[in-house]
């Protein structure tokens, strides 16, 4: 059965409930109708792709990690995984004041670790204290830094008791923010800002493997490095009614072939993702589902070198690539071609502006009229940068092709190892590169800020001030439309007027899953609480 | 003999050394670093982590450190996978590698020799073709369409075995025959060699006259000599075993530390690449010798200059 993702735009009410009966109504749709589900035995098995790097909070950055770190803690909130909108998590209900800088979370009574100790509010402020400080190592500390000082303390300037963080005592946590962050709900959900346990020694690096005291529905009962890992129900999770399985199997195979083989005899409940080799056969079979996916597809301009120096053979790109042949004729695996960089995000109502049409005249119209026009400056030859893969390969091909057709550049596609590939891309050692971003959290900024001038994700070479104060001004604004027509400007400098990038295709999700799994939800964040999930044989 | 053997024993360290040594130079000439990926770490992230790993001190220094670290055996936690130290990760993964090797180099040598044997006593004939075709498909089907193609057939169509996996006895069998076939092809073909020539040596010939029975005359004089070229591949046979078999590993679903030295190297993991290198080098030096030094024993010529 292929549950479909159904985004519908909701936004947050903040509802109290504990008991199974006072069980709000997202979550009530979450549920099973009656009790024939007892019936099968609840023994969950998916295919997780690869080993994750760490489960640690802090040290995870990679999809396989985070998608377990969902499903062993919780934060302040959840995500209600139908509507993506932001529900109350350990906390029971927070207040925010009218500057909407700062905000006050009680947590729920009676919270437990899984070691049966109490969760206090100080939980969080010693966790989001290692998360930012440098030696720990937190790749994702920046997140926090829309809290007032964070970015201070980490920089080593402030001590940590002037961060806008504080335990008003144990059931109540105070944050306060550098500016209106509507966002925050959503990001408090992130397994960044999960509390950790105070208790467990974490200078013995084995920490997360030996001894992982957790706080959400599941808890880690084995790990088998690159065999597998098993978790088992939370004893002291909140809401232990509502996790109905037993036992989930989470296996790491990135051999996408082997793991289908394994589905096909029944050994997998859940494939995250298909073998594309096989995706002709995979596409027929009836557990097969796609759903769009948070994450763009795009390619980077070095604008200091030649050609791309002329924001008008940006453009003419932009105009003149055919993207819809690239994903319709070439790649064939769902996704869809798209002119704009931020993926829309129907929580907050958010849609970017299509991007520039597929237009050819206008593409020879602005090359002609570009300092590469006839009779100018002869178009210099140029490389494009792409790390070693298939599915990259066939997209450079495929653009090499375009480009030499229809506006005679001519272009040879380079492939580099990862680290390699990286690593001229941050020096700006290239003309043009493949890239691509996936959101972390239900925000445009996840998207727009790496485009700022002084990110270090920029690797173009571009800078826009009005970007940058557009930028500034969204972190400041309290009213949702005004921050949200911002980022519409943002959109429409990055990729219709100075378009330093050319988004080609937005990603899609694509999985196999068996009929007998219910309650898992496909949304666009890809965002998965094993706790809905159960298992029922017809 | 055991003067020759001690002075190849004392030579093994020597061998470590420049190893370790040229891994260290090598591994930081590659360009791109361990904390480099899509998301740009920040700076202060960036500096804490080079100080935690030794990184922000002078390449002298650094190199003083990885000898010492070689030498005590503690390479320190992964760059990658920072909750894990190497030697936890050499100590998980070398047994599963051991195991799934050895059982792999004893298919690779009973079902080599039992071709090359049947191969040669059948010499010229429809035997010898037969066994010599399947041998050169063995050593040019890859193990990336070999290993699928028994899991098709043993895990799906007869559903006799598990498809992958390496947690019950029954789920190495698969893997190791993947892993042993172009080894056997290859020992089969030297064998084939080896029994050929003895087979025409005049004391097998007057064995035979003397009316020995043909088990015998194999087992008792075609045998030892036969096996000569064979033992002297064993030394790279496992080397290339251990080594190769990470696509294998991939296919299966298997923990071995094949696994761990590929990602070491593409993540530029510089503690998990010096703990592997060195393992395997270990490995191979001792492979290696050990393979010389039996072959040295099997040859009565060289044992006999020596004596």
């Amino acid at each position: 059965m292929i549950h479909k993702a159904l985004l519908s735009i909701c936004y947050l009410t903040a509802c109290v409930s504990t008991a199974l009966a006072e069980r709000p109504q997202w979550e009530q749709d979450l549920l099973p109708e009656d009790d024939d589900w007892k019936k099968t035995e609840q023994v969950f098995r998916f295919n997780n792709g690869t080993e994750p790097e760490s489960l640690d909070i802090h040290l995870a950055t990679d999809s396989a990690s985070i998608r377990l770190l969902l499903s062993l803690y919780e934060g302040l909130t959840v995500l209600d995984p139908l509507s993506l909108s932001p529900q109350p998590g350990l906390a029971a209900s927070w207040e925010v004041s009218d500057d909407q800088k700062t905000w006050t979370f009680k947590l729920r009574a009676g919270l437990k670790w899984s070691d049966g100790s109490t969760i206090t509010a100080k939980d969080f402020t010693y966790a989001w204290q290692r998360a930012l400080t440098p030696a720990t190592g937190c790749s994702y500390a920046n997140m926090l830094f829309f809290i007032e000082n964070a970015e201070a303390f980490f920089k080593g300037d402030l001590p940590f008791d002037k961060v806008g963080v504080k335990a008003i005592n144990d059931q109540e946590l105070q944050i306060k923010l550098k500016g209106p962050t509507p966002y925050l709900l959503d990001i408090l959900s992130f397994p960044t800002f999960f509390p950790l346990n105070r208790k467990v020694d974490r200078s013995d690096v084995a920490w997360s493997k030996k001894n992982h005291i957790s706080n959400g529905p599941f808890i880690l009962k084995d790990w088998k490095v690159r065999a597998r890992m098993t978790l088992i129900p939370n004893p002291h999770y909140r809401d232990r009614e509502i996790v109905k399985l037993k036992e989930i199997h989470v296996l790491p195979l990135d051999n996408m072939n082997t793991a289908y083989q394994m589905f096909l005899k029944g050994e997998l409940d859940w494939l995250p993702t298909i073998p594309q080799a096989r995706f002709e056969e995979v596409q027929r079979h009836p557990d097969y589902y796609v759903a769009p996916y948070f994450g763009t597809y795009f390619i980077r301009f070095n604008v200091e070198q030649p050609p791309f120096d002329d924001v008008k053979v940006r453009q003419a790109l932009a105009y003149g690539t055919n993207k819809k042949q690239i994903t319709g004729e070439i790649l064939r695996g769902g996704q869809f071609p798209v002119g704009n960089f931020c993926p829309k995000i129907p929580a907050i109502g958010y849609e970017a502006p299509a991007g520039l049409p597929y237009d050819l005249n206008k593409a020879k119209q602005l090359i002609a009229a570009s300092k590469y026009g006839p009779g100018k400056v002869p178009m210099p030859n140029v490389s494009y940068l792409y790390n070693t893969s298939e599915a990259h390969k066939i997209v450079a091909e495929a653009l090499t092709q375009q480009w030499k057709e229809k506006f005679g550049i001519s272009m040879i596609a380079q492939n580099m190892e990862w680290k390699v590939f990286l690593k001229e891309m941050k020096n700006l050692n290239f003309q043009v590169c493949r890239s691509s971003w996936i959101g972390d959290y239900g925000d445009p900024s996840t998207f727009y800020d790496i485009f700022l001038s002084y990110s270090g994700n920029n690797r173009t070479g571009w800078a826009n001030k009005e970007y940058d104060k557009l930028a500034e001004k969204a972190s400041q604004e309290s009213n949702t439309q005004k921050r949200l027509n911002y980022f519409k400007r943002m959109e429409v400098i990055l990729t219709q007027e100075d378009c330093p990038i050319l988004p080609i295709y937005r990603y899609v999700s694509q999985g196999m899953i068996t009929e007998d799994v219910f309650g898992l939800e496909m949304n666009f964040r890809n965002l998965v609480y094993l706790k809905y999930i159960w298992l029922e044989k017809e | 003999m055991l003067q020759i053997a001690l002075r190849r024993i004392a030579l093994a360290p020597i061998t470590l050394f420049v190893l370790v040594s040229f891994t260290f130079l090598m591994i930081r000439l590659a360009p791109g670093g361990p904390f480099d990926g899509e998301r740009e770490l920040p700076p202060e992230v960036i500096e804490a982590l080079n100080e935690q790993f030794y990184l922000d001190k002078p390449l002298p220094k650094q190199y003083l450190n990885t000898l010492k670290q070689a030498i005590t055996f503690d390479f320190g936690s992964s760059m990658k996978h920072r909750d894990r130290t190497v030697r936890e990760i050499i100590r998980e993964h070398l047994p599963n590698s051991i195991k799934l090797g050895a059982l792999a180099i004893s298919i690779a040598i009973c079902v080599g020799l039992v071709a090359g044997m049947t191969a040669a006593l059948n010499a010229n004939k429809f035997g010898d073709w037969g066994t010599m075709l399947i041998c050169v498909i063995g050593i040019s089907l890859p193990t990336f369409v070999f290993g699928p193609i028994l899991q098709l057939i043993f895990g799906m169509k007869l559903k006799w075995l598990p498809i992958a996996g390496f947690e019950t006895p029954n789920q190495i069998i698969l893997p190791a025959i993947t892993l042993a076939l172009p080894f056997s092809a290859r020992i089969a073909r030297l064998a084939r060699t080896g029994f050929l020539e003895v087979l025409k040596e005049d004391y097998v010939m007057s064995a035979k006259a003397r009316g020995s029975s043909m088990a015998r005359i194999l087992i008792q004089h075609v045998l030892p000599a036969a096996v000569r070229p064979v033992v002297s591949y064993l030394g790279p046979a496992i080397a290339g075993i251990v080594t190769g078999s990470l696509v294998v590993e991939m296919i299966f679903l298997i923990p071995g530390l094949g696994r761990e030295f590929v990602e070491g190297a593409l993540n530029r993991d510089y503690p998990l690449i010096m703990g592997t290198t060195f393992v395997y080098g270990s490995f191979i030096i001792c492979s290696n010798l050990t393979a010389d030094l039996l072959n040295r024993w099997l040859d009565p010529q060289s044992r006999g200059a020596e004596e």
